[in-house]
C-alpha cells in the first residue's frame, strides 16, 4: 500500500475509514439461495453484475454458462423487475437544485475567498514588520544608524537595496 | 477577391472549458471558474443527495455543504479521478453522515418535487406518479449505503470502478451491495403491489 496520502474530499469520513459495513456484507453472510446450486460456484453478485450491467466475470464466460445453469438463470430472473425500477428513477432525473441554494453556497465561497485574500494581505504586512524587528532592535542596541547608498532611496526591504552602517560619531 | 468565399465565414462555435481547465483555474483562486463548475454539476449532486437523504431540506443542506467543502478541498484534488467522481464522493459522504444523524428520527415520506419533464396528459401523469411512488417507496427500504450505491449506478451511471472510488470499497463489494440492493428492491416492489401502495 502506498504511503502517499489519498485524494479524498473533506468530509467526516476520513480517507482511511471505509463507510460503515452493512451487516449483510460481512464475510459470514449466507450465500443467496439462487446461487447455491451453481455447479461452477459463480457468486450471484457476479451473475447479477453481468446480467444487469454487462460486467465481465474473469473465470468463466457467463454468456455461455448462464443459459445452461438453472441457479444462475434464477438469479437473472429474480432481478428482472429491478430493471424497470431503474428506468423509472432515471426518468425522474430532472430534479433541480433551487437557485437560492446555489447562491447561498457560492456566497459562502466568495466570502471565504475574500477573507482568505484579506488575511493573506494582512499576514504579508505583518510578516514584513515581524521580519524587520530583530534588525531594528539590533541597530538600536548598537547605536548605529542606517545609511542608504548614495543615490538610492526606498523602503529598507526593497529589491536590490544594499545597506551600509556607520558609527554615530556623537556616541563615540 | 472571391466574395462568395470571403463572406462564408465559418460558424462561430464556443468551446467551453473542460472541467479540468476550470479546476485548475479555481485552484488558483478563480471563484468564477469554480462557480461555472458548480453550475455545471449542481443538479447531479443534488439528485444524489435527494435520493440518499430522501428529504428535500436535508438534500439542499447537504448540497450546499458539498459545494463549500469542494471549494475548500480543491487544494487536495490532484486530478487522478474525474472532478465529478470527486464531487460525488463528497456529496455521498455528507449525505450518509446526514442520514446517520437522522436515524433516531422517524423516516417520513417526502413527496418528490415535480420536474419539468413530467407528462402533461393527466392519465399518463398519474401513471408516472404511481410508478415513481412505488420506486421511491422501494428505495426507502434500502439502507442508506445501498441506496447511495444503487442511485450512483442506476441513475448517475457510474462504473463499478468509479463506485468503488466514491464509496471507498472494493469492486467486489460494489457488486455485492448492488446485488443485495436489487434483490431488496424487487421484494419491496412486490410488497408494495400486494398492499396497494400502503406502506404501513
Amino acid at each position: 500500500m502506498s504511503d502517499e496520502p489519498r485524494e479524498h474530499p473533506p468530509t467526516e469520513h476520513p480517507p482511511t475509514a471505509p463507510l460503515p459495513v452493512e451487516p449483510e456484507v460481512a464475510a459470514t453472510a449466507p450465500v443467496a439461495p439462487a446461487a447455491r446450486g451453481c455447479p461452477e460456484g459463480v457468486p450471484p453478485e457476479d451473475v447479477a453484475a453481468w446480467a444487469v450491467d454487462g460486467a465481465a466475470y474473469g473465470p468463466l464466460e457467463l454468456a455461455e454458462h448462464v443459459p445452461s445453469c438453472p441457479a444462475c438463470r434464477g438469479v437473472v430472473a429474480s432481478l428482472d423487475r429491478a430493471a424497470g425500477l431503474g428506468d423509472t428513477l432515471r426518468g425522474a432525473r430532472d430534479v433541480r437544485l433551487p437557485e437560492a441554494v446555489v447562491e447561498r453556497a457560492l456566497g459562502r465561497v466568495r466570502a471565504e475567498r475574500a477573507v482568505s485574500l484579506l488575511l493573506g494581505t494582512l499576514g504579508g504586512a505583518f510578516a514584513r514588520v515581524a521580519a524587520s524587528l530583530p534588525d531594528l532592535v539590533a541597530r538600536r542596541g548598537a547605536g548605529d544608524r542606517e545609511v542608504l547608498e548614495p543615490g538610492r532611496s526606498g523602503p529598507p526591504d526593497g529589491p536590490g537595496l544594499r545597506r551600509a552602517t556607520r558609527r554615530d560619531p556623537d556616541r563615540g | 477577391v472571391d466574395h462568395a468565399t470571403a463572406d462564408a465565414s465559418p460558424p462561430v462555435t464556443t468551446v467551453l472549458p473542460s472541467d479540468r481547465e476550470l479546476v485548475a483555474r479555481a485552484r488558483a483562486g478563480d471563484t468564477a471558474a469554480f462557480e461555472e463548475l458548480v453550475r455545471r454539476h449542481r443538479d447531479r449532486i443534488y439528485r444524489v443527495a435527494l435520493r440518499v437523504c430522501r428529504h428535500p431540506a436535508d438534500a439542499e443542506d447537504v448540497t450546499q455543504e458539498a459545494i463549500v467543502r469542494a471549494w475548500r478541498g480543491l487544494g487536495t484534488f490532484r486530478g487522478d479521478a474525474e472532478f465529478t467522481t470527486w464531487l460525488y464522493r463528497i456529496v455521498t459522504n455528507l449525505a450518509l453522515n446526514r442520514v446517520t444523524r437522522r436515524r433516531e428520527h422517524a423516516t417520513e415520506r417526502v413527496p418528490e418535487p415535480a420536474g419539468p419533464g413530467e407528462a402533461l396528459d393527466p392519465a399518463r401523469r398519474a401513471e408516472d406518479r404511481e410508478r415513481l411512488d412505488a420506486a421511491l417507496a422501494a428505495l426507502d427500504t434500502l439502507t442508506a449505503e445501498q441506496r447511495a450505491c444503487y442511485v450512483l449506478r442506476e441513475v448517475e451511471g457510474l462504473t463499478y470502478e468509479e463506485l468503488a472510488e466514491v464509496l471507498d470499497i472494493s469492486v467486489a463489494s460494489v457488486k455485492g451491495r448492488l446485488y443485495r440492493a436489487r434483490q431488496d428492491l424487487v421484494a419491496a416492489l412486490e410488497r408494495y403491489d400486494a398492499t396497494g401502495g400502503d406502506r404501513s
